[in-house]
C-alpha cells in the first residue's frame, strides 16, 4: 500500500470524498513523516501540530455526517513566513518579527482554509524573501531532500523541500524574481507564478510591490491546478487583484497539436549549463511529439533584466521595509536615546545583510541625481520587455526554456546565517525575472536530472491570464517526463 | 573611480535609518552596492527614450466601494504586537535628547 504521504493532492481528496482516509489520518501521517525527516532537512520555522489536529478532528466529524463541503476538504498543506496568519507567529526569517503575530490572514490562506484545507506549518525562506538559497534566513538552514548537500533554492525553499520531502502534499509560496519557481526547479517540484494580480496579495508582507505574485508548488501539475484555483480570485482588499474567472482543469488535458512554442536563443546561451540546455533541448523533442511546433526566437532585451529587476525591486523593497520602525510591532532596540536612535539601532539590529543591501541599493536609486539615471531608465526597460513579450504573443501561445541557468548549488559552508548574495548569484534569476518584469504567468517543472543527480526545471511561459494554457502544456509534458517515483523514494541524505 | 564612496553610503544608509556599525560593515555594503549600480551602466547607457516608464505590469482601474465597516482591528488586536504601550498607545522614546 502506498504511504499516505505520497499521495498526490488529487489522490487524497478523492480518498477523503470516499471515506477511505480520515482527515486526521492525513494529518497525523504527514507529521509523523515531518518527524522523521525534518531535522535533515530543516524545512520549517513554526509546526502547528495542536491547531491541525483540533482542525482536522472537526473535519473528522463533518466527514462522518456527510458535509464534505470544499474542494479541499482535510487537505494539509504549508506556508511561506511571508503570509500573514492570525495568531500564528510569521517571522518572514527575519529577527525583526522574531515576536510577530498577526491579527488578520492573508487572503490567499484563507480561500483555502474556505475550501477546507488545513495548514501544518510556516515555512523557511530567505529572510523577506530576499535571496536564492533560503541561507539567507535567520533562523535556519534547509536542505535540498535530494542532497542534504545543497541549498534547495529560494526564496520559498522551505516550500520547495517541504514539498519534495513529503512533508505536505502542496505549500504557498511568493516569487518577486522568480523564488517560487526556482526552488521548485531545484527540488524537482512544480511551481508556479500566476500573472500579477490573479492571487490577492493582502496579508502577504510587500517585497516589492509590483512585482510580488503567490503560488502553489506542488508534486504534479494537476494539483497545482486545483490549488491555484481555489486560491485565485477578487479581493476587494487587494485593489490589483483581479476579476477573472479561474478555471485551469477542465482544458488541461487537451491535445497540443497546432500549439505554438517559442524557445528564445537567449534562454540557452553561455551561462545555462550544459545538462540544462540538453534537458531542455529533449523538451523541445517532447512538445514536437506531441504535436506542437517549437521555433527559436530572439529576446535581445533579457540580458538587462537582472539590473533592471534589482533597481526596480530594490527600490519598491526600501519603501514597503521603511515600516519596520520597532514601534507598532516587531523587533525593538533597547534602551534607545530617542526616536531617531530607536529607528536606526532597531533597523541595524532587525535586518540581516542581505535585507539591508537592498534598502540601501533601492534607496540610493530613487534619491536625487540617480532616478532617472536608473529607476526611470529600468521602468523605461519595463515597458521594453512588455512590448517584446506581447509581440511574441501575437505569434505563439507558449514561451519554453530553462528555469535556472544550472542546478542546486552546495550550501556555503553549512550554518552559516545571512549569506549575501554576490552579483553571480543576482544573474542566474536571469531567466525568471522576465515573467515579473511583465507580470506573465510562468511554471517551472522537472524535465530531467544533472549528471550529479539533481533535477532541472523547464519553464513555461504565456500571455497575461493565460494559466489554463501553460498548464495544459505542462501536464501533456508530465505524462511523458516526471519526478514523481523518485520524488516518493528520496532518502534525505548526502550524496 | 566607485560611483558610491564611504561617504555617500553612509548618506544613504542615514536616509535608509540604519545605522552602520564600524569601517568593515561600511566597505562591505559599499561594495555590494556598487557592484548592482556597475552592473547596470550597460541599461544606463542606452537611449529607451521612446519607452515610456511602466510602473505596473497590469492595467491598473481606481477601486471604490461602499463605505461601511468591515473587519476593522480592534484596539487591543492593533496594540498587541508593541514592545512598549501605555493607556492604550504607543509608546515612543523623547523625539528630542
Amino acid at each position: 500500500m502506498t504511504n499516505i504521504h505520497e499521495l498526490t493532492v488529487e489522490e487524497l481528496v478523492n480518498k477523503i470524498k470516499d471515506k477511505a482516509l480520515k482527515p486526521s489520518e492525513v494529518v497525523n501521517a504527514y507529521y509523523e513523516k515531518i518527524e522523521k525527516d525534518e531535522e535533515a532537512v530543516n524545512a520549517f520555522i513554526t509546526i502547528t501540530k495542536d491547531e491541525a489536529l483540533e482542525r482536522a478532528k472537526d473535519l473528522d466529524a463533518l466527514q462522518a455526517e456527510n458535509k464534505m463541503d470544499g474542494a479541499l476538504f482535510g487537505i494539509p498543506f504549508g506556508i511561506k513566513d511571508n503570509f500573514n496568519t492570525r495568531d500564528v507567529l510569521t517571522t518572514c526569517a527575519s529577527q525583526m518579527l522574531e515576536n510577530f503575530y498577526p491579527v488578520y490572514t492573508a487572503t490567499s490562506v484563507k480561500n483555502l482554509e474556505d475550501a477546507n484545507a488545513l495548514s501544518l506549518g510556516k515555512l523557511n525562506m530567505d529572510e523577506f524573501a530576499m535571496g536564492s538559497t533560503t541561507e539567507s534566513s535567520y533562523y535556519k538552514v534547509t536542505t535540498n531532500p535530494w542532497n542534504l548537500n545543497h541549498v534547495p533554492g529560494g526564496s520559498s525553499g522551505g516550500s520547495a523541500a517541504a514539498v519534495a520531502a513529503g512533508f505536505v502534499p502542496f505549500a504557498l509560496g511568493t516569487d518577486t524574481g522568480g523564488s517560487i519557481r526556482q526552488p521548485a526547479s531545484y527540488c524537482g517540484v512544480v511551481g508556479m507564478k500566476p500573472t500579477y494580480g490573479r492571487v490577492s496579495r493582502f496579508g502577504v508582507v510587500a517585497f516589492g510591490s509590483s512585482f510580488d505574485t503567490i503560488g502553489p508548488i506542488t508534486k504534479t501539475v494537476k494539483d497545482n491546478a486545483l490549488v491555484l484555483e481555489q486560491m485565485a480570485g477578487l479581493d476587494e482588499r487587494d485593489s490589483t487583484s483581479a476579476d477573472k474567472e479561474a478555471n485551469f482543469l477542465s482544458s488541461i488535458d487537451q491535445n497540443l497539436s497546432g500549439k505554438k512554442i517559442a524557445l528564445p536563443k537567449e534562454f540557452l546561451d553561455e551561462r545555462t549549463g550544459e545538462d540544462v540546455k540538453k534537458a531542455v533541448k529533449e523538451a523541445v523533442k517532447v512538445f514536437e511529439s506531441l504535436g506542437a511546433t517549437v521555433e527559436e526566437v530572439s529576446l535581445p532585451n533579457i540580458k538587462y533584466g537582472v539590473s533592471a529587476y534589482y533597481l526596480l525591486a530594490s527600490s519598491e523593497a526600501s519603501s514597503n521595509l521603511a515600516r519596520f520602525d520597532g514601534i507598532r510591532y516587531g523587533y525593538r532596540a533597547e534602551n534607545p536615546k530617542n526616536l531617531d536612535e530607536l529607528y536606526m539601532k532597531t533597523r541595524s539590529e532587525g535586518f540581516g545583510e542581505e535585507v539591508k543591501r537592498r534598502i540601501l541599493l533601492g534607496t540610493y536609486v530613487l534619491g536625487s541625481g540617480h532616478y532617472d539615471k536608473y529607476f526611470v531608465q529600468a521602468q523605461r526597460m519595463r515597458r521594453a520587455f512588455i512590448e517584446d513579450f506581447k509581440k511574441l504573443f501575437e505569434t505563439y501561445d507558449l514561451i519554453i526554456g530553462p528555469t535556472t541557468t544550472g542546478v542546486a548549488p552546495k550550501l556555503k559552508g553549512g550554518a552559516q546565517h545571512n549569506e549575501v548574495d554576490d552579483v553571480e548569484a543576482l544573474l542566474n534569476d536571469v531567466l525568471t525575472i522576465p515573467a515579473n518584469m511583465t507580470g506573465i504567468p510562468a511554471i517551472s517543472i522537472p524535465c530531467g536530472m544533472s549528471e550529479d543527480g539533481l533535477p532541472i526545471g523547464l519553464q513555461i511561459l504565456s500571455d497575461h491570464y493565460n494559466e489554463a494554457v501553460i498548464y495544459n502544456a505542462a501536464y501533456k509534458f508530465e505524462e511523458r517526463y516526471n519526478l514523481h517515483d523518485e520524488l516518493n523514494n528520496l532518502k534525505m541524505e548526502v550524496k | 573611480m566607485p560611483e558610491i564612496d564611504k561617504d555617500g553610503l553612509q548618506h544613504i544608509a542615514n536616509l535608509a535609518r540604519i545605522e552602520i556599525k564600524d569601517e568593515k560593515e561600511l566597505d562591505i555594503l559599499a561594495e555590494k552596492v556598487e557592484e548592482v549600480i556597475v552592473h547596470s551602466r550597460d541599461l544606463a547607457a542606452l537611449d529607451l527614450s521612446h519607452f515610456e516608464p511602466l510602473t505596473h505590469p497590469i492595467e491598473l482601474f481606481d477601486v471604490t466601494r461602499e463605505d461601511v465597516v468591515d473587519g476593522a482591528v480592534s484596539q487591543e488586536d492593533a496594540l498587541k504586537n508593541s514592545q512598549s504601550i501605555e493607556e492604550g498607545q504607543f509608546k515612543v522614546p523623547n523625539m528630542l535628547s
